[in-house]
């Protein structure tokens, strides 16, 4: 995870210095995770998602300088998506603990933090719909070099050489890659589930 | 990790057949979850407008809090010097200094140095100067970086998290993180980088090699890079990023001189002395260090650079950050354009 805060740090530095290769990187690549994080926690309203992630990144562009790479950034950008979310739940007359989910808490949240070892019976404990969120959710808080790999290969059915080639690597590094990322997955994902 | 026998309730119909590889679960899981919810189309251009011009503003106002801080206690003097002074952030000494000896030039952050048989040291931003003896163990940890000026008066530059050996005064050893060695300024003989995955070898040039993740990487920003593995010889020309893994796969791609790939070898850029100098020398600097070309609006600017001396100092500032202090002292600004730094009087630039 320490490579994690690493790239982190080197794309806020960036940001902060005004490179605008840097601005589109870090809304390209924190925008679909952001509005997958928020979409579970506000009902499944596709609106109030896009407002809530839009309000997150409008309070965290002012204070991106404060970001001193101590968690991994995704994790520092949902604490501020969940003032958000809680904002919204309060204009709503509603408690937030109404959309509390299993990756919500504290244990699960340190989790996606630390590291466990999977075991295949894991999985079964699970409806499809918890799974499946699970698993965004542990996606989304991989490193970007382990999660997008993991998405273009199982997901959208990309080959080695087409990953390889959006990576800018060989075939054999982007196989080493993918090996890393399932290795990271299966970590994460057993830590969350409380394996 | 294991996989035992004991099956799961409906896990067969969720997951498909069991499979006990590491890809099979993880691909049955992925599958299984889907891609998630349908990101809005245009989403995130949507939040780039929106938040675009407040992130600029952050921006500037980070970029004059540094200004700021610097400038306190110079106001006097700069009345007196054409071009701006300010109190360096980091100390970035001068490439001309012990010219037979390597030493520390900027230390952004601290660096560990274990000299041969001795025990490790830690020079901070006030050791600028500082002698780091040959065959020294040398090392940047988290976000620290530095640069070195070798004998032969090339500028190394370490990248944070970065181990090198000091072998001798044209050989380093990277055990990992990156390198960047700058003999732009027309210097002593080629310096070699051995790593693990090959040696590269600077022909008369700058250049980045990298060692992260079993890959070794050479970038080449200008001139030409030999690397060597085994009997194998590549002539790696600027332009080219060339990467290498442990089982020899070779990959190569194309990178520009200003890529921001380059960014962090400014932030310990040494300073350029721009005292008594033109205008026109230090743009050649700028040039050098940001991998931008520099162009004249006019053959009348061109002169006016020529033949504008500078005073003062830009310690403090990366290269990138002194065309906004510098030019406007000398009646000029510039704009930056994909590749290229734009020079123009202030007057034809606010017509």
């Amino acid at each position: 995870m320490r490579e994690t805060y690493r790239e982190d740090r080197k794309l806020v530095r960036r940001l902060v210095r005004g490179d605008e290769r840097a601005f589109d990187a870090f809304v390209d690549e924190y925008y679909p995770r952001l509005y997958r994080f928020a979409y579970t926690r506000v009902g499944r309203d596709e609106a109030t998602a896009e407002d809530v992630v839009q309000s997150t990144f409008t309070n965290v562009i002012s204070k991106i300088g404060s970001y001193r790479g101590e968690a991994a950034l995704f994790t520092w950008l949902c604490t501020f998506c969940r003032y958000e979310i809680a904002a919204v739940w309060r204009r709503r007359g509603r408690r937030g603990s109404e959309v509390e989910l299993l990756e919500d808490s504290p244990d699960s949240r340190a989790a996606l933090e630390t590291l466990g070892v999977l075991q295949e019976n894991t999985v079964a404990r699970f409806e499809s719909e918890e799974l499946a969120r699970l698993v965004w959710a542990v996606l989304d808080h991989l490193p970007i070099s382990y999660g997008n790999p993991l998405r273009w290969k199982y997901i959208q059915g990309l080959s080695v050489r087409e990953i390889a080639a959006r990576l800018g690597v060989s075939s054999k590094a982007a196989e080493s890659q993918l090996t890393r990322a399932r290795q990271a997955f299966r970590d994460g994902f057993a830590a969350v589930a409380g394996e | 990790m294991s996989d035992n026998n004991q099956t799961p309730r409906d896990d067969s119909a969720r997951f498909g057949a069991r499979n006990s590889s590491d890809s099979g679960l993880v691909e049955r899981l992925l599958t299984a979850a889907g891609p998630g919810p349908e990101i809005p189309e245009g989403g995130a251009d949507r939040i780039k407008a929106a938040i675009r011009t407040p992130w600029k503003n952050e921006v500037a106002v980070a970029a004059r809090q540094r200004r700021r801080l610097w400038a306190g206690g110079l106001a006097a003097a700069a009345a007196v010097i054409l071009a701006v002074v300010v109190v360096p952030r980091l100390h970035r000494g001068d490439l001309s200094i012990e010219a037979d000896a390597i030493t520390l030039v900027v230390a952004d952050g601290g660096l560990e140095v274990t000299p041969p048989g001795s025990t490790v040291s830690f020079l901070g931003p006030d050791n600028a100067g500082a002698i780091v003896p040959d065959g020294s163990l040398v090392r940047t940890r988290g976000d620290h970086r530095a640069a070195l000026r070798l004998t032969g008066g090339q500028s190394l530059r370490l990248d944070d998290d970065t181990v090198v050996r000091l072998d001798s005064e044209r050989s380093i050893s990277l055990d990992s993180g990156a390198v960047y060695i700058s003999s732009a300024d027309g210097s002593g003989p080629g310096v070699e980088v051995r790593t693990a995955l090959g040696t590269a070898t600077e022909i008369g040039t700058q250049f980045e090699v990298r060692l992260e993740h079993d890959t070794l990487d050479v970038k080449v920003r200008e001139g030409l890079v030999s690397l060597t593995r085994g009997v194998e010889e590549y002539q790696i020309n600027h332009g080219i990023r060339f990467s290498v893994d442990s089982e020899g796969a070779v990959t190569t791609a194309s990178i520009t001189s200003w890529d921001p790939a380059w960014a962090w070898t400014q932030e310990v850029a040494p300073a350029f002395a721009i005292e008594g100098r033109s205008a026109l020398a230090y743009l050649d600097w700028v040039s050098a260090e940001t991998g931008l070309s520099v162009t004249f609006a006019d053959a009348t600017v061109e002169k006016a650079a020529a033949t504008t001396l500078l005073h003062g100092t830009i310690e403090g500032l990366a290269p990138n950050e002194t065309p906004a202090a510098v030019l406007p002292t000398c009646g000029l600004t510039a704009d930056e354009e994909p590749g290229v730094l734009l020079v123009r009087t202030i007057d034809s630039n606010t017509r």
